[in-house]
């Protein structure tokens, strides 16, 4: 057990959501989170893992504070979010960042390298203009870009290199935590591979905690310390990832696990041999 | 009908209330604040009027009273159902306003229905091929429609077949005595004035709507079932394509009302619009206000047309829910 | 034996594009044998799922090689001709359901399209083949009546499948057609393919940029990158023995993604 409260606890959070109701028709309540409760520790990556409308990028958005629970809270370092404001809030902000899954839509087009990455610095009021154009350097190098591109527009990088910028900017104010949504989807398999290894080492050097959203299992395995398995709005299983993975407790981890393409030799079954 | 149906027309009709009672307030401040009154006018036209008629007059017309308190006489009486006589005819506005509103009804409708029937095949097939020469010359006669003023257009024809050709009358409708045919005789000219520049208008729109629905994937699918360009084209592209269309046409109606205002002066054509602006130039306030009242319900009454059927038309709409 | 198709030497280039996006592919498939054809964005291999029914987008020129089908030269032939084979012999599905069905048109409807357009039946008979074909895919046929965005992703995927195999086509071309689902309706969605692959004998060319899904589905592997092909064999080679450091790897990003250790 840790001395320090956690950095990030949901505690029964529930959100529910009126569904697209057309002109004449009334939407139906559907229930996005129900009840849910996970804990983030220092320095510790949390896979959630879960399908489509399992909850989880929603859960993500109630963590950051981007949406508000209809019921339950979440603490930040042991104060309720909700109550946070001015000076606090802002630590908060600085605190807890995130990696959005397009790296096409998350970076302004308009904006250069350099600026994009040093926005937090502007935000948090850090350093002046030669100090951060020396941290947006740092930070770009940190990601296995060069300190040149600062200069440079989105559009002549690719996915990859995308997501690089992404992470960067995570880096620069110096969280405590990266909530991550699904940050390798759009990326080719090889490319992810890349960015799977570069988010380990950053791991360890800046001593950050992870809470990596995905419904890539194999992607969760390589990283994660712990592992909350998301079905419906439901936490279904939580624990160690190697508990998870090597003997899962509840049926519909079960059946995720077994629904993975195995890499095997030939065709499983039907058609002429 | 279910209540949200219900509700929604219900609302509709509550912001078309509220919409023509500002309208009536700016209508009757904008006339009352032109210089010279009806008094004025008789005055003008018969110089035997002492100034003891003239005060006799005034307190007749009512034109002795500040103007708010005679647009709240005429609102109450509204109300009720009066719209009050009209000055120029001396007879109640709404027998007044029924011929002329049969007239621009018949222009109205038969200029959307050729442009209908004119715009939307050649929106369709110019969008097939967007650059071929077929495209160009049909984005040229569309530019060419919308960008000659109305006014114009109308003078030019009337030199053209009216004054050098002497094929059509230039003004009139020709009731009385001419018969169907003589009817349709004065009808073209006005008719293809306004045409032509609803059909340029319409074209663009259809054209443009056309290439965007062909640049979606499902089209590709939809050739990948074996479907041949036509089928593609009439059974999938352009209910798809239609649905904006639709919006944007009913949002032009008003356009379209106000382009036969133009008309009719231009043609001598006794329609609403000259009706209207023949009772605003007579200070006739009555009139006036019934014609644009009617001109603003009939434009309102168009788009929530628009909108019940482009809800009606797209599923995603009218069931609702996506999920 | 003649193969069902064969693809030689295929050049496509796009207008305005520096290199061509195919670039010299050649393969061959026999009747009601699948083939992998794995890569990664910007391998070409869309252009030439594309190219093997000639749907490419206008910028496209086939610069050179050749495509038959069946005996039929499928670069050569009038568009009536390809038309006639499209959705009847070779049929193709793609990546996003959503992107692949009028939104405006019930998937009852959809489904029957093909029957009204090859086999010129009235709408009727069509519809009730439709409805035979939702049952035969998994889904009720009462929801027939609903639009495609009434359904899930799997069930629209499921829809897209039923109108591909409904004139029972010789070869289906499935372009990354589980891409887009999670990984559980993924499962159900290859079995399904597979399923009707035995019953109908057609032969498939499977595309994914997963070789592990790949791998489960199909004979022979062809891996492509940047225009050209890497490698190409049976699959128990590309997997136990690849030749190529690319197909390795793809091969170590795919094997990632498996949870060693996992219970049995």
């Amino acid at each position: 057990m840790m001395d320090s409260p956690p950095i990030l606890a949901a505690e029964y959070v529930t959100k529910r959501f009126r569904k697209d109701s057309g002109l004449f028709a009334r939407g139906e309540d559907v229930t996005a989170l129900d009840d849910v409760g996970i804990v983030l520790a220092a320095g510790e990556t949390l896979a959630l893992v879960g399908e489509s409308g399992s909850g989880k990028s929603t859960l993500a958005r109630v963590l950051m504070r981007l949406v508000r629970a209809d019921d339950g809270r979440v603490l930040f370092r042991g104060t309720d979010i909700a109550r946070l404001r001015g000076a606090d809030l802002m630590a908060f902000r600085r605190a807890v960042q995130m990696v959005f899954q397009d790296p096409f839509a998350s970076l302004n087009p308009r904006l250069s390298v350099g600026r994009i990455v040093a926005e937090p610095l502007a935000i948090h009021g850090i350093g002046d203009r030669a100090e951060r154009r020396k941290r947006v350097a740092a930070a770009l190098e940190s990601v296995g870009l060069a300190a040149a591109d600062a200069g440079r527009a989105p559009h002549a990088f690719s996915g990859g290199q995308r997501q690089r910028i992404a992470i960067a900017r995570a880096l620069i104010a110096e969280p405590e935590a990266i909530v991550l949504d699904e940050p390798m989807s759009a990326l080719d398999v090889t490319v992810q591979r890349q960015i799977l290894g570069l988010l380990n080492d950053l791991k360890v050097s800046h001593r950050l905690a992870y809470l990596f959203i995905t419904h890539d299992l194999g992607v969760a395995r390589a990283l994660a310390d712990r592992v909350a398995v998301m079905h419906r709005g439901h936490i279904v299983e939580t624990g160690a990832a190697e508990a998870v993975f090597g003997s899962p407790v509840d049926p519909y981890t079960a059946r995720l696990l077994a629904a993975i393409p195995v890499l095997g030799a030939g065709r499983r079954t039907g058609g002429a041999p | 009908m279910n209540r949200g149906l219900l509700t929604f027309i219900a609302a509709r009709v509550v912001q078309t209330a509220i919409v023509l009672l500002l309208m009536s307030l700016a209508v009757y401040l904008l006339i009352g604040l032109m210089p010279g009154d009806p008094v004025d006018l008789m005055i003008a036209g018969d110089p035997r009027l002492t100034p003891d008629d003239i005060l006799r007059l005034r307190a007749v017309y009512g034109l002795d009273q500040p103007l708010w308190s005679r647009y709240i006489a005429w609102l109450g009486a509204a109300l009720s159902g009066d719209l009050g006589a009209s000055r120029l005819y001396a007879r109640p506005v709404l027998d007044v306003m029924g011929p002329f509103f049969l007239n621009t009804c018949v222009l109205m409708s038969v200029s959307f229905a050729l442009s209908v029937i004119v715009a939307v095949p050649l929106g369709v097939w110019a969008a097939r091929r967007p650059g071929s020469i077929a495209d160009r010359a049909a984005n040229a006669f569309a530019f060419a429609g919308i960008s000659m003023p109305v006014f114009w257009l109308g003078l030019v024809l009337i030199i053209v077949f009216s004054v050098l050709l002497s094929w059509l009358p230039a003004s009139g409708t020709g009731r009385g005595g001419g018969g169907a045919f003589d009817a349709v005789r004065h009808l073209m000219l006005p008719v293809i004035t306004l045409t032509i520049h609803e059909t340029g208008v319409l074209l663009r729109y259809v054209r443009s709507a056309m290439i965007e629905t062909l640049r979606q994937d499902f089209v590709r699918a939809i050739r990948a079932k074996g479907a041949s360009a036509g089928w593609v084209l009439w059974r999938h592209a352009l209910p798809n394509a239609m649905l904006p269309v639709i919006t944007i046409v009913a949002l032009s109606f008003g356009g379209l009302f106000s382009g036969a205002l133009v008309t009719e002066t231009i043609f001598a054509y006794p329609g609403m619009g000259r009706m209207i602006y023949d009772s605003v130039m007579g200070n006739d306030f009555n009139l006036a206000l019934a014609g644009l009242l009617i001109a603003t319900v009939l434009t309102l009454a168009a788009n929530l047309a628009a909108d019940l059927l482009y809800a009606w038309l797209d599923p995603r709409i009218r069931i609702g829910g996506a999920r | 034996m003649t193969a069902l198709l064969s693809v030689e030497n295929l050049t496509i280039a796009f207008r305005g594009a520096a290199g061509p996006a195919v670039d010299g592919v050649s393969f061959a498939l026999e009747r009601g044998r699948t083939l992998g054809l794995v890569g990664e964005s910007g391998s070409g291999k869309s252009t030439v799922a594309l190219a093997l029914l000639r749907l490419m987008p206008p910028a496209a020129r086939m610069r050179s090689g050749a495509i038959r089908f069946d005996g039929t030269d499928i670069l050569a032939a009038s568009e009536t001709a390809l038309a006639s084979l499209r959705g009847r012999r070779i049929a193709m599905i793609f990546q996003e359901p959503t992107a692949a069905l009028d939104p405006v048109m019930t998937i009852g409807d959809q489904i029957a399209e093909p029957f009204v357009i090859h086999e010129k039946r009235s709408w009727r008979e069509a519809r009730a083949a439709a409805r035979r074909l939702l049952e035969r895919v998994g889904i009720p046929p009462e929801r027939a009546t609903n639009y495609p965005f009434e359904l899930s992703g799997g069930q629209r995927q499921r829809a897209m499948i039923a109108a591909a195999i409904a004139l029972k086509p010789a070869l289906l071309v499935a372009d990354e057609p589980t891409t887009a689902l999670d990984v559980t309706v993924q499962k159900d969605i290859l079995d399904l393919l597979l399923g009707l692959q035995a019953e109908i004998g057609m032969a498939m060319v499977f595309i994914s940029h997963d070789l592990a899904v790949v791998s489960m589905m199909a004979d022979t592997i062809t891996v492509m990158r940047a225009g050209a092909v890497v490698e190409h064999g049976p699959t128990r080679d590309i997997i136990e023995r690849p030749h190529q450091p690319y197909t390795q790897a793809l091969l170590d990003a795919a094997r990632m993604r498996v949870p060693e250790r996992m219970a049995r």
